[in-house]
């Protein structure tokens, strides 16, 4: 009957029925939170002459009792079904953000956090309600839009342009000159607003850059760690998002591809993710190469290739990056080295590839990821040992998502401490669920292996929401619970968006402009893959050798018989 | 030092000490392996190497000519090579070009492919084939496959070396074959040396190919000399791959071999040859991929084939080659069936008439040869 929206995330109607007229549900993560969208979903109306009156239960942080302190916020009726409320100013204001409920990232369904905030919905007869005011703050702003809206596009233009104002010699005040106030970044600063116009998620000002606080880490044989806070511009923060929602989106196409049948064998999909292959990237550039395992679709495209070229290489075409001969697990791009299907293989690869940045002395590091699975793999331990005794500049990565395959980590591996296992080779555990926390401990892993301190291993606690492989539905292991309270409250991309939206680095209609774009691009992607050619016959026989053995220039390759040749 | 043979039946090897006669028309140096030496033709010669400074020279001139090869491996650096085919190379080079790795083939060999992957040529050592197993995975499905799955993207110009099949009274962890298994897969090219000229120029055309090549050897030839041209002591001498070699040329019946086994034939063939029979011996020098026009070209010439290996039987090089010779044209040339000389079908024993009973011996290629040619035992 009801429903509530989050910014950012999916919709919320599971309210339970606690009484006769009384319902309650609860929002986690709502310190994040500053406007709730409430609706009748329609399914069935209001009694006549009733209201929905529309409550919030903040939780007390200790010493007080776990009740939550209701307070009313607004009422929904027939006439009006819908309503926008700001939160943000409803919180108890002594909010110990130490406190240790808060500490619980990885919460499965226990409330007990004091991020959480209960909403109840009361039906009451019209009248009751009606006589009830809401505290300061909580009704949308209703001042005509266009009037506020140009107050604060003036007040925007002032604090702009006074930035800029300097005294001159012997002048008796300051003076803003006037390139400042015909740059384009003013005007588009400025236009920016304008596009973002309208509504509630007008912002008073964009800014060009903020200071965004990383969350925290832990370490293993390392006296500092990376910052605990980081600029990050307004391109940038565009640039992640767009990254982000790109391999969430391509993935979720991947998925549905492998549905249609349109993709065969292995697919194994990166959404959870992004915020690695992302937030490494940042700092990473194209002449650092990457190696990886099978879960390497978000790497692919990080790495340079196109979506068009990571769907089509799935559905085996030629214009795939691999020309269709690869498949999911085998995308390669200049220093992007898969792809790999061989669990752990690929750690003493990238051990080999750091091996050769350190002969030719390139000032490189090789960046090699592996998962929780492959870290109790012994060739894992052997590429340690080599690469700590010889000082290659290897970051080895352990995506940690929590399961290998079907098997949770507790039940494979002795220790679950993956940052720890390098023994000798320094560690460093990061949350990575979000962007900027990865970034900047990539940032410091580069630093720490560019300036000859050798390998160092980054654990990433991150989470897949689909099973491991499509052929896994992924709730055999673990409950659906779980996968959407993650989804819910740990989301990378619908943090990172609401963290932009706060910090108002980015108008809520340019990321909206994002979406949209990334959505016509992987729309346009999955045509190509469904539609363009599968690879010509005679690539069954190519790429085998580099060049024909030197005493036989005319080698043919035997095909099914032998009456089966490659052309020449 | 002919084994006497009765009339009736074949007798059970007697030994595995063979010592050539010295014949004053031949120029034949006398050695300490097993397997003898070698019969030469009648060219003049520069001189002598055995196939350890063979193998020794080969990599030297081939790491200092280019900067991006390198030799890493067990024992290979500090304790010259565990057969001392590497002995020198670390004093001269230094720790950069040459590397002693810990015992962790799996490991290493994915370091030495990985470093290949990203434009170095490694030369990666394994102290025996056998050790390979455990590094198996890396040799076929990240150096071999590679090239294929990356539609030509990647490249992964590594050699992998080392001794391959049986020594003497090693034991049956130590004593395998892996001609059929490496040959097995495409994407590799596999040689195997049996002289010291094979060794020189199939390891130098192996270290400047831009594919992964595994070069099998055998540690019972390393101490064996032979003369050389003096071509083969050229800095750049290569020889090519996929080109199988007449050590002798015969009319009667071809010897098929690689490796150590090719010297077993031209014994046997001078064996034979007092009796009137010509044995053509081919060294087939490359495994994969096999020169089978010469392998037909011949048979089509003596109608008659035996091939000779240590592999095991089921699956072994000599089943490839009567499968090849089935397909072609020389299948209409055979006057009687293939009969391939293989490793007996056990691991192998340690105590040594056992061991000698377990692979092919040049008494047994001259009694399979006149078996096969319809002659009485003598």
């Amino acid at each position: 009957m009801f429903a509530v929206i989050a910014c950012g995330r999916l919709v919320q109607t599971d309210f339970q029925q606690v009484d006769a007229n009384k319902f309650t549900l609860t929002i986690p993560a709502a310190d994040k939170v500053n406007h709730l969208v409430f609706f009748l979903t329609g399914q069935c109306p209001l009694p006549d002459g009733a209201a929905a009156a529309v409550y919030l239960g903040w939780p007390q942080p200790p010493p007080s009792p776990p009740e939550p302190v209701w307070s009313f916020i607004g009422h929904l009726t027939n006439e009006k079904p819908s309503a926008i409320f700001k939160i943000a100013r409803t919180r108890p204001q002594d909010h110990d953000p130490n406190h240790p409920f808060l500490a619980n990232h990885f919460a499965t369904g226990s409330w007990t956090d004091l991020t959480c905030v209960q909403v109840g919905i009361s039906i009451e007869p019209v009248q009751t309600v009606a006589g009830m005011t809401p505290p300061a703050g909580t009704q949308a702003d209703s001042t005509p839009t266009m009037v506020a809206f140009s107050q604060r596009m003036l007040e925007s233009l002032v604090n702009y342009l006074s930035s800029f104002a300097t005294t001159p010699p012997g002048a008796a005040e300051s003076y803003v000159p006037m390139s400042a106030v015909t740059s384009s970044s003013a005007i588009r600063a400025n236009l920016l607003l304008l596009r973002g116009g309208g509504g509630l998620f007008v912002s008073s000002r964009l800014a060009s850059s903020a200071v965004l606080s990383t969350r925290p880490y832990k370490l293993h044989k390392l006296e500092s760690g990376p910052a605990s806070e980081a600029q990050v511009t307004s391109d940038e923060a565009r640039k992640y998002y767009r990254d982000m929602a790109t391999v969430r989106r391509m993935e979720t196409a991947a998925g549905n591809l492998y549905k249609e049948k349109a993709i065969r064998g292995f697919c194994h999909l990166y959404s959870g993710q992004e915020a690695c292959c992302v937030g490494m990237e940042a700092v990473l550039d194209r002449n650092d190469p990457v190696i990886t395992a099978y879960r390497a679709h978000g790497w692919t495209y990080t790495r340079g290739v196109p979506v068009k070229a990571v769907l089509s290489e799935l559905t085996g075409r030629a214009s795939g990056c691999a020309k269709g001969k690869g498949g999911s697990m085998h995308m390669y791009n200049h220093n992007f080295y898969g792809g790999n299907g061989i669990v752990g293989a690929q750690v003493p690869l990238g051990a080999g590839i750091a091996f050769a940045q350190k002969y030719r002395e390139d000032k490189r590091v090789c960046v090699t990821l592996y998962g929780d699975g492959a870290a109790n793999q012994g060739q894992v331990f052997e590429a340690f040992n080599m690469a700590k005794l010889w000082d290659l500049p290897c970051i080895f990565v352990c995506e940690n998502n929590k399961y290998g395959m079907g098997t949770a980590v507790e039940r494979a591996a002795a220790s679950t401490a993956y940052y720890t296992r390098g023994d000798y080779i320094p560690g460093l555990w990061v949350d990575a669920m979000d962007v900027i926390t990865v970034r900047e401990a990539t940032r410091f892993a580069k630093d720490w292996c560019l300036s000859g301190k050798g390998p160092i291993l980054l654990e990433m606690e991150t989470y897949r929401y689909h099973g491991h492989s499509m052929s896994d539905p992924g709730t055999s292991y673990r409950t659906r619970e779980e996968v959407q309270s993650m989804r819910q409250m740990r989301d990378p991309i619908a943090s990172f968006r609401q963290t932009l939206l706060t910090a108002e680095l980015v108008a809520e209609e340019e990321l909206k402009e994002i979406d949209q774009s990334v959505r016509k691009e992987v729309d346009e992607a999955v045509q190509a893959a469904k539609t363009n050619a599968v690879p010509d016959p005679k690539e069954l026989y190519t790429n085998v050798y580099s060049q024909p053995p030197s005493g036989q220039p005319n080698y043919r390759i035997r095909g099914i018989d032998q009456f089966t040749w490659s052309a020449n | 030092y002919l084994i006497p043979l009765s009339n009736s039946q074949y007798p059970v090897n007697q030994t595995t000490m063979h010592r050539p006669s010295l014949s004053a028309c031949q120029l034949i140096l006398r050695s300490f392996g097993r397997s003898g030496g070698n019969i030469v033709a009648s060219r003049r010669f520069a001189s002598s190497m055995n196939v350890r400074d063979a193998l020794n020279s080969a990599m030297k001139e081939e790491i200092e000519r280019d900067p991006n090869v390198f030799l890493m491996g067990e024992e290979v650096a500090q304790y010259d090579g565990a057969y001392k085919v590497s002995k020198g190379l670390w004093k001269l080079m230094g720790d950069k070009r040459v590397i002693d790795t810990p015992i962790t083939e799996m490991g290493f060999t994915g370091l030495a492919v990985g470093a290949a992957m990203a434009g170095l040529r490694p030369i990666c050592e394994f102290m025996t084939f056998n050790f390979s197993m455990q590094a198996i995975d890396h040799v076929i499905n990240s150096a071999a496959k590679t090239y294929y799955m990356s539609a030509g993207d990647v490249k992964v110009p590594i050699v992998f070396r080392g001794p391959n099949g049986a020594a003497a009274g090693v034991g049956a962890q130590h004593s395998q074959d892996f001609a059929s298994w490496y040959s097995h897969c495409p994407g590799l090219k596999v040689v195997s040396p049996w002289n010291s000229e094979d060794a020189r120029g199939l390891l130098k055309a192996a270290i400047r190919d831009n594919d992964p090549v595994v070069c099998l050897e055998n540690e019972m030839m390393y101490g064996v000399s032979f003369e050389v041209s003096p071509e083969c002591e050229s800095k750049d001498f290569l020889i090519p791959i996929g080109k199988a070699k007449i050590e002798i040329p015969g009319n009667h019946i071809s010897l098929i071999s690689y490796g150590k086994f090719v010297g077993l034939c031209v014994e046997a063939a001078a064996e034979l040859a007092k009796e009137g029979i010509q044995c053509e011996v081919l060294n087939l020098r490359t495994l994969r991929p096999l020169d089978e026009e010469s392998i037909v070209k011949s048979v089509m010439k003596t109608h008659h084939v035996v091939t000779v290996e240590s592999c095991w039987p089921q699956c072994g090089m000599g089943a490839e080659i009567a499968a090849r010779i089935m397909e072609s044209q020389a299948f209409d040339y055979l006057d009687a069936p293939l009969t391939r000389m293989t490793g007996a079908d056990v691991p192998m024993p340690y105590a040594q008439a056992l061991e000698a009973a377990a692979l092919p011996q040049v008494a047994d290629i001259v009694r399979v040869v006149r078996r096969t040619l319809n002659r009485a035992a003598k």
